[in-house]
């Protein structure tokens, strides 16, 4: 029973449960106060219409033949007449009872059968110092009461037990539901971190909420993926420079140009690191607070046109079709990093005599850009990894660079809500496909 | 030229007093904000290198408050934070240029040679004459000893930052900053390409090259004198 007590999801439902038995209490209460109320209200009036029609009567012989008449002919349970002279002696009707005041009083008469009895009358004063008296036993009004107070009792203990019993399947189900999610959230606390909690087929609140743990989760899992990755991967790709910049050192003073080109390794070095935090930024998020609306046509324009003669220098061609006035929400120099990265790897990775081919437009409220070369590009298996931080494909070990050029691409291309997708069957074909600026 | 270097990592400081002082600048040393304050008010300097991380006032700060001051003197803000808003906020407090750590000693020379240099911004130059080259920047012409070059827009713009800055040397990232607006490296020499144009058009029918590459630092345009 503790667990009912502690059970945010019983306390909830048990909450309602009695709130809504206290709204049917006070419905009762007001019912039965108004029934009762409005049945004193109709005997009284009746009681006032008999006394009327009575007193009409002038003649006193008259009057106490209709009352003998009346007492007569209607059913026991009716009125019940008195007609009292000046001394308050009973001189017509059957009403066993004193003589009471004027008005509407509660009065105790004598039931031949029941014995003393209640009733309410009504007193009149006729001419001659009479009193009439009109009354009608309590008893019908009080057997009314009883009964609708009898049906509400039953009809509150039934609301009792269904809003009991509904609480607790309503509680049994909010526990089952949320037990689902703690013990996914309990088993990843425990090391298993490919649980997932359960998604119903309805799509309901728990199903929400559930997708999005799910969601959260999968982003954790390939953030610490990343992580574990990165960590091993830069001491395994630092190593490799670092020992070139040693040898190279040891070479100083002893062979020409060494020192130069150990400060080289060393800027290299620096570059490796500048990438890896510029990826590291560009992957934590935060930086939409400072996007701004970027042309990305003219961008294109501009890096293409900026990379044109280097591209002619390194014997390979570089052609562009970009349609116009295409703008997205960004930061101008990612953009520009990530196109220049993408066209930096059309030309290492190619032999000389490639085209490249530069392509912008918008589809489906999505800018495409994509950068293609007609290389030797690379293979399936290759593709899927080709984002991964510090990979570099079997046949570009040896080409300059350090396997972070399409990371940040990916990155830049996520940071801007967009997406990167990679073919390397005819060719590479790198696409980047950014949500169009919203007018 | 004298310049006030703020900066609290000795081994920085050590490193930019020496190289600037072989050079023949006069470095006046500080290692917090507040000194770095207090002399950039008090005394003139040419140049004020500033260090955007220090204890107590932090660079932006002295900066804020010196423009504020109505000192004038142009800044190169020195920072370990290579963030992508980092620059904008720098360039917002007031800073003339902005420089990421590490640094090569050559790029901190050639921008404080720039900056120091530069004329005010009223004086706005649309006509320049560096030898026998003259540019018209509003005509977007140049002319070598009197006959027309033609250039491709990029090989204008890179021209008119070398004349701008003849006798200096300007380096890779300069002519990316300033030509294309680019405040990365690409792994493409992309300003080597379009120098290498623009110099054969200003070579070609002439003995020389106006242009020299200095070693390990950049680009610079001869001056006769």
């Amino acid at each position: 029973m503790t667990s009912l007590r502690t059970s945010a999801a019983y306390r909830i439902a048990f909450t309602y449960a009695a709130a809504f038995a206290a709204a049917v209490l006070l419905l009762g209460i007001a019912v039965y106060l108004a029934a009762d109320l409005e049945f004193r209200r109709q005997r009284d009036q009746a009681i006032s219409e008999e006394v009327a029609d009575l007193a009409r009567e002038r003649d006193p012989r008259e009057l106490e033949q209709e009352i003998a008449g009346r007492e007569a002919t209607r059913p026991t349970d009716s009125f019940g007449y008195a007609l009292f002279d000046l001394q308050g002696r009973r001189i017509a009707g059957a009403l066993d009872t004193p003589r009471p005041a004027l008005g509407f009083s509660m009065i105790v008469f004598q039931d031949p059968v029941e014995g003393p009895d209640a009733a309410r009358a009504k007193a009149v004063d006729l001419a001659g110092g009479r009193r009439l008296v009109v009354a009608v036993d309590s008893e019908a009004i009080e057997e009314i009461d009883e009964t609708i107070l009898t049906l509400f009792g039953i009809a509150f203990g039934v609301v009792l037990v269904i809003g009991a019993a509904g609480a607790l399947i309503l509680g049994r189900y909010l526990r089952a539901r949320l037990s689902a999610i703690s013990a996914t959230t309990n088993a990843i606390i425990a090391g298993d971190a490919n649980q997932r909690v359960p998604v119903g087929p309805r799509g309901d609140e728990f199903d929400v909420v559930a997708t999005g743990i799910n969601t959260m989760l999968d982003r954790i899992d390939g953030l610490m993926e990343n992580l574990r990755q990165v960590s091993s991967d830069v001491a395994h790709d630092l190593r490799t420079p670092l020992l070139r910049l040693r040898n190279e050192l040891e070479q100083v003073g002893k062979a020409e140009g060494s020192a130069e080109r150990a400060i080289e390794l060393g800027d290299d070095l620096l570059k490796l690191f500048a990438a890896i935090l510029r990826i590291a930024e560009v992957e934590g998020g935060g930086l939409e607070q400072d996007f701004a609306s970027v042309d990305l046509s003219s961008l294109a324009e501009t890096v293409c046109d900026g990379f044109l003669p280097a591209v002619y220098d390194s014997d390979r061609t570089l052609s562009w079709s970009i349609v116009p006035s295409i703008s997205v929400s960004g930061d101008r120099e990612l953009l520009a990093q990530a196109m220049a990265n993408l066209l930096d790897n059309a030309i290492v990775h190619t032999p000389p005599g490639t085209s490249i081919v530069l392509g912008l437009n918008a589809v489906d409220g999505m800018a495409c850009l994509f950068v293609a070369d007609n290389g030797p590009g690379v293979s399936p298996r290759d593709s899927a990894r080709l984002t991964r931080r510090f990979f570099r494909g079997e046949a570009s070990r040896t080409t300059p660079g350090n396997g972070l050029g399409l990371s940040l691409v990916a990155a830049v291309a996520h940071a801007h809500g967009g997406t990167i997708a990679v073919d390397g069957s005819q060719g590479l074909r790198v696409t980047i496909s950014l949500p169009l600026l919203q007018k | 030229m004298r310049i006030l270097l703020a900066e609290d990592d000795a081994e920085t400081a050590t490193y930019v007093q020496r190289g600037l002082s072989e050079l023949g600048h006069v470095v006046t040393r500080v290692e917090n904000g507040e000194d770095a304050l207090h002399l950039a008010v008090t005394e003139t300097f040419e140049a004020l290198i500033l260090d955007r991380m220090m204890p107590g006032m932090e660079g932006l700060d002295v900066l804020r408050r010196l423009r504020a001051a109505a000192v004038q003197v142009p800044v190169i803000v020195l920072t370990a934070k290579g963030g992508i808003s980092d620059r904008v906020s720098g360039l917002d407090a007031g800073a003339d240029d902005y420089l990421v750590k590490p640094f090569a000693l050559a790029e901190l020379v050639a921008r404080l040679n720039a900056l120091a240099r530069r004329p005010p911004i009223s004086e706005v130059v649309t006509r320049m004459e560096v030898g026998d080259i003259v540019l018209d920047v509003l005509r977007r012409s140049v002319t070598r000893a009197g006959r027309v070059l033609h250039l491709q827009p990029r090989e204008f713009s890179l021209l008119e930052v070398l004349m701008r800055n003849s006798g200096r040397v300007v380096t890779r990232t300069m002519f990316l900053e300033q030509v294309w607006g680019f405040h990365f490296d690409p792994q493409t020499n992309i300003v080597e390409s379009h120098l290498s144009r623009l110099r054969a058009k200003l070579r070609a029918n002439f003995p020389d090259d106006p242009i020299e590459t200095i070693r390990g630092a950049g680009y610079r345009m001869r001056t006769d004198d």
